[in-house]
């Protein structure tokens, strides 16, 4: 028996932005990287792009 | 930056799998705010730790799915709504209409973030919860 035993929850977050229909992937990244976005992940059959991705290591 | 299942959170989900005497709802609904506020192990609420001006929460877009230890929720905010600087992300166990920047249903959350949204995009947020040994 390991009288020590835990267990941890840990969190992973990802947000993607989709632009609105009509804009382009182009103009849509522009776009964000004005509103100070970092470009993590271009998904151009998707149509969404990666904006965000918190993970724990520990 | 604060990444933390509040003390609330870990009561639930304990008491929720254990089928202790009570109600325990289910974690079903995810919210953004624009609080600077950083999430406490004491947080009961979005509120907790101080006023929140903006927020935003939806019930998941669809049954949250499991992977091994690795329970993935998934939430989409639409172009006409949650238009400013989102800087956290929760996870709650009410439903949307229960949930409000004051009520008693916070799980989880991370915050110190900086995610600018306008009515240009829909957002989508990908929240995992994985149970792990250490």
């Amino acid at each position: 028996m390991n009288p020590k035993a835990k267990f941890k929850i840990k969190q992973e977050v990802e947000a993607w932005m989709t632009p609105r229909e009509g804009m382009s992937m182009k103009k849509a990244v522009k776009k964000l990287k004005s509103l100070g976005h970092q470009i993590l992940q271009i998904d151009e059959k998707g149509r969404k792009i990666k904006v965000m991705h918190v993970k724990e290591n520990k | 930056m604060a990444s933390i299942v509040v003390n609330r959170g870990l009561q639930q989900i304990g008491r929720k799998a254990s089928a202790v005497t009570g109600t325990f709802n289910n974690i079903q609904v995810m919210s953004v705010d624009d609080s600077s506020n950083a999430f406490a192990a004491g947080d009961t609420a979005l509120n907790t730790g101080g006023a929140v001006t903006n927020e935003f929460d939806a019930a998941f877009d669809s049954t949250p799915t499991a992977s091994s230890q690795t329970v993935t929720h998934i939430m989409t905010i639409p172009t006409g709504s949650g238009n400013f600087t989102v800087r956290r992300i929760a996870l709650h166990n009410d439903t949307a209409t229960n949930v409000t920047t004051s009520s008693t249903t916070l799980i989880s959350g991370v915050d110190g973030q900086t995610l600018a949204k306008t009515s240009d995009f829909s957002l989508a947020i990908t929240y995992k919860l994985t149970y792990t040994s250490v």
